[in-house]
């Protein structure tokens, strides 16, 4: 489904992100990305949704590189993946009906529809009751809840999560992944970047490590 | 359709979510076009006043009674054919009688001229296309052999070295006001309008990220940069209009000097004023939508990736 090729990149000049990345992503399957901080794991995702473009390498997604995507093809394969960002990236002007909206009506959707979707992704995060509020007024596992409904509102085939659970205590935590898992078993790929160890060992699912933008390990059912 | 309707609905909402900074790009793009607006006025003004002035330059040159008319009529064909002359008109012994007892009114003074005992002289009067070369004229009465035949000759001397030295001068410093006025507003518009774009950067990157195309996030921005147009333009004819309501009916520009100065220019300067008055405001909203989306393109351009 997704395939790493000879992934380089490097910042200008010197600063070596990541270094020839070889692996391949199945059909619904729950991936974790860990190594500690500056590894490379933020890196590996901008390339993968075309925020930035590899020194070298390519990325298929269903058999499409998406390194020499066309600049008007970039919106729409956006479309079909989800992220949830690691500094979440929520609209501090919109409230978080809006927020979540908006990626709905960027795509043409009709407003019976996008009330329809809403509705029924906050349900999933659990956030029914906090529409109307912005995101100033939201705590951080909530506002992660929020980005989380934005990015899985239009069905994606694959969902990227950036540190979703960075500041959160444990038990919101698990409830954050809980709602990764409930989406993964419908079928979307989960890409989950990650250095929390509990999370890690505790869901056993498969696990690559990366250290220095290289891959040290990648086991199934791993831990941390 | 549906895009189309969230475009207006998005550049609305923008407008009024974003109050303050909406208010202060208003009121500078206000403020360009007000200030714009009445120096632009000004050198039309102006311009309009010295043309009117330049069509009135004469040259009056008097001939000699002894002057045959056959001499007269060979100079004025001359005259004509200098460069510089835009018309001449004769002026018989009867003509000028006539003229003398319709701007006398003393009864007595008119009674002193008769048809019969007629001392005034037979005269050419020249208008002269461009005054700063009254100089052609003046050489060709100079002659050794033309002198003679005149009596005189009068040129509006004072009226045209004054002139000549203010449209010169005026056109040249007006012109160059008006250009470096028209630069510096731009640039401020334009700095205005990317501060505003510029606290809006994170939007717009979020936007790129959930898929949205370039003209879906461009096009709100549009509706925003027309409706600060037609605000600002609307400010600034109600500026243009209630300020110089206030300055006459105050009296600091008493209302009989514009009066006196319509009047001097005459019904057609009258006329073209207040036609551009009423056009001002056009323009006005043309221009204050042009500059604020144009301003607004270039200024986003950073910030979409594409
Ligand atoms: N835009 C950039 N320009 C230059 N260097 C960058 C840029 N983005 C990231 N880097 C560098 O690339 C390396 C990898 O960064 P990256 O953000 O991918 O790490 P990460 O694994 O996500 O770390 P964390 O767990 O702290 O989020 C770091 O050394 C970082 O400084
Ligand atoms: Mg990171």
């Amino acid at each position: 489904m997704i395939k790493f090729e000879h992934i380089t990149k490097i910042y200008n000049k010197d600063i070596k992100a990541l270094k020839d990345l070889n692996f391949e992503v199945a059909d619904g399957e729950f991936l974790v990305l860990v190594g500690p901080s500056g590894a490379g794991k933020s890196t590996l995702i901008k390339l993968l949704i075309c925020e930035e473009k590899p020194t070298r390498g390519h990325i298929y997604i269903v058999g499409k590189d998406v390194v020499n995507l066309k600049a008007r093809e970039v919106p729409y394969f956006r479309r079909r993946i989800g992220v949830v960002f690691q500094d979440f990236k929520l609209l501090p002007k919109k409230n978080v009906y809006e927020n979540i909206s908006f990626a709905l009506e960027v795509v043409g959707a009709s407003s019976r529809q996008i009330k329809k979707k809403v509705e029924a992704v906050l349900d999933i995060v659990g956030l029914k009751d906090r529409k109307e509020n912005f995101p100033d007024e939201l705590s951080g596992g909530e506002k992660q809840r929020v980005a989380i409904a934005r990015a899985v509102v239009n069905r994606p085939k694959l969902l990227i999560a950036d540190e979703p659970t960075g500041n959160l205590d444990p038990k919101t935590s698990w409830d954050i992944i809980r709602v990764l898992e409930e989406i993964n078993k419908r079928g979307t790929i989960i890409l989950l970047a990650t250095h929390n160890k509990d999370i890690v060992d505790r869901i056993r699912k498969r696990v690559i490590k990366i250290k220095n933008g290289r891959i040290v390990s990648d086991k199934e059912r791993a831990k941390y | 359709m549906i895009n189309l309707l969230r475009i207006f609905k998005y550049g609305f909402q923008n407008f009024w979510r974003n109050g303050l900074l909406s208010v202060a790009t208003t009121l500078v793009l206000t403020l360009t076009l007000f200030t714009v607006s009445v120096f632009v006025a000004i050198t039309l003004f102006a311009n309009a006043a010295v043309e009117s002035i330049n069509s009135r330059i004469d040259v009056v040159v008097y001939f000699n009674d002894e002057t045959p008319d056959s001499e007269i009529a060979r100079i004025e064909g001359e005259v004509k054919k200098l460069s510089n002359v835009r018309e001449t008109t004769y002026i018989s012994k009867d003509a000028a009688l006539d003229k003398w007892v319709s701007k006398t009114e003393d009864q007595s003074l008119k009674n002193a001229i008769t048809s019969e005992n007629n001392p005034l002289p037979r005269s050419l009067e020249i208008k002269i296309s461009d005054p700063e070369k009254t100089h052609e004229v003046a050489d060709y009465f100079n002659q050794e052999t033309i002198k003679p035949m005149v009596h005189r000759v009068r040129y509006n001397k004072e009226v045209i070295d004054k002139l000549v030295r203010y449209t010169s001068a005026f056109k040249k410093i007006g012109l160059g006001l008006v250009v470096i006025f028209i630069i510096i507003s731009i640039f401020v518009v334009f700095n205005t309008i990317r501060l505003a774009i510029y606290s809006r950067r994170d939007e717009i990157e979020i936007m790129q990220l959930v898929g949205a195309t370039p003209s879906y996030i461009r096009w709100p921005f549009v509706v925003e940069g027309t409706l600060f147009g037609i605000f600002a333009a609307l400010l600034a004819s109600l500026l243009i209009i209630f300020g110089g309501k206030y300055l006459f009916s105050s009296g600091i520009i008493p209302a009989t000097s514009l009066n006196e100065v319509l009047n001097f220019l005459g019904p057609e300067a009258a006329k073209y004023f207040s036609g551009a008055s009423a056009s001002i405001i056009l323009y006005q909203v043309i221009v204050g939508i042009l500059l604020s989306v144009v301003c607004s393109m270039v200024a986003i351009r950073r910030y979409l990736k594409i």
